[in-house]
């Protein structure tokens, strides 16, 4: 018994495990004050590939507000609806020249002025189900059920974060943040899934990096 | 600068149970969705046209919906005509100095300065399973007539709307996620011709040609 207690808790500690890693590139100096917001937007602007997950954008965004930061932080759909059409996928500005010229736009300029906005920080990148393996078997009889096997599953995640400062109308840097990680769920009679939480790590760490990175300087 | 974060230890969660139920849901098989659309859309934020626009619509584009049957996938319908109804008001609130809806030319039109009459060309959506993708797609093909108050034609002008929702985006757990994405796809189709409109008509050689005429009418 105690044989199997030991290695049930083996089981829990060696799976779920997630490694994660964030490089971060500088180009120009930061610093944010108390009156001054942040905006996260996911870089959807419906090209080929798929949309950077609204979950973790919101994630990214909730994190950096929850962490009793010194600056205010925007939602994209209130950013969007207070900048629209500036921002709809047909007309965002793909890169700070863009938005460089957009901002000419008396009205877009004082609104993002209004708004208190310093910086954006565009996130583009998802998670993917990189792969699975094993069965599992379930059955039920009038008696009762249960299922028997082992699956495990692996997610990975890439995110790029583009911070542009849009007081000083210039890319200040680069945030990426990789992620992988395996969940297993072993059943006898009761599955037990075990999670890797990969994106939640990778929303975890790239929030942690865009607040140091500019609080920084 | 590169830092590395290792093993952050198990979880269980009970999402993960969520997640195979919703697995055993989607088994189930696409069956189609009925969408009926009831968004907001914004404030265009652009120079106004200084000008009382008058915005007219029949019934059909009020009540529109887009049906269709698709082979081994169902039946699709999605009801935008209020939708869409709403996101021209708007539009057309943040496009010109003054807006209002009327009911027919004539005398109906005479306060306004200009008459915006819309009209739906065509109108397409795309399930996931005809593109091999894991988008939602809708396309709306716009009319857009501006007629001065005595129903001179002053620009007839076709602008194509699109807009599209990653499924991924839209899992629940009742499977309902093809219904949702669908009203995402097609909102975002809304708010494209929205961002069209406010961004392109007042640049338009044929509302520029009639701003002059005004102008130098206005000034004779």
């Amino acid at each position: 018994m105690r044989n199997l207690m030991a290695a049930a808790v083996l089981v829990l500690l060696l799976s779920g495990c997630v490694s994660s890693s964030v490089q971060v590139l500088r180009e120009g100096s930061t610093g944010i004050g108390g009156q001054d917001a942040v905006v996260v937007l996911g870089k959807n602007l419906q090209t080929a590939g798929h949309e950077t997950e609204f979950e973790y954008i919101d994630c990214v965004g909730r994190s950096l507000l929850g962490a009793n930061t010194p600056f205010q932080v925007i939602s994209q759909s209130n950013f969007k609806d207070s900048t629209f059409p500036w921002f709809e996928p047909r007309f965002a500005p793909r890169e700070m020249r863009e938005f460089s010229m957009q901002v000419g736009e008396p009205l877009l300029k004082a609104r993002i002025e209004n708004l208190g906005v310093r910086y954006i920080v565009w996130i583009e990148g998802t998670t993917e189900n990189t792969g699975s393996s094993g069965g599992m078997t379930c059955a039920y009889a009038g008696a009762g059920g249960g299922c028997f096997g082992f699956v495990s599953w692996e997610k990975s995640s890439e995110y790029e974060a583009s911070i542009w400062d849009v007081r000083k109308n210039i890319t200040v840097g680069k945030i990426s943040s990789q992620a992988s990680g395996t969940s297993f769920m072993p059943a006898v009679i009761v599955p037990v899934p075990m999670i890797a939480r990969v994106q939640a790590n990778a929303c975890s760490n790239m929030a942690d990096q865009i607040e140091a990175f500019l609080a920084e300087g | 600068m590169a830092r590395q974060f290792e093993c952050k230890g198990p979880r269980t969660l009970s999402g993960a149970w969520l997640g195979i139920l919703s697995a055993a849901l989607m088994l189930t098989g696409c069956s189609g969705a009925q969408v009926v659309m009831q968004s907001s859309y914004p404030l265009p934020l652009v120079q106004p046209i200084p000008a009382h626009a008058g915005l007219l619509t029949d019934n059909e584009f009020k009540n529109y919906t887009h049906a269709e049957s698709i082979d081994r996938y169902g039946d699709w319908s999605v009801s935008f005509g209020q939708d869409q109804q709403r996101m021209f008001e708007q539009t057309l609130r943040g496009v010109f100095a003054r807006s209002s809806t009327i009911d027919g030319m004539g005398e109906a039109a005479m306060d306004a300065s200009v008459v915006v009459r819309p009209t739906v060309v065509r109108s397409e959506i795309s399930i996931p399973e005809q593109t091999q993708t894991e988008f939602f797609e809708v396309r709306i093909v716009y009319r857009i007539e501006l007629l001065d108050p005595q129903g001179r034609e002053l620009l007839n002008w076709t602008i194509s709307a699109y807009g599209r929702a990653d499924t991924r985006n839209h899992r629940t757990l009742g499977g309902a996620e093809s219904g949702s994405a669908l009203a995402a796809a097609t909102r975002t189709a809304l708010r494209d011709a929205s961002a069209l409109i406010s961004r392109q008509l007042p640049q338009h050689a044929g509302v520029q040609a009639w701003l002059q005429e005004q102008a130098e009418a206005n000034s004779a």
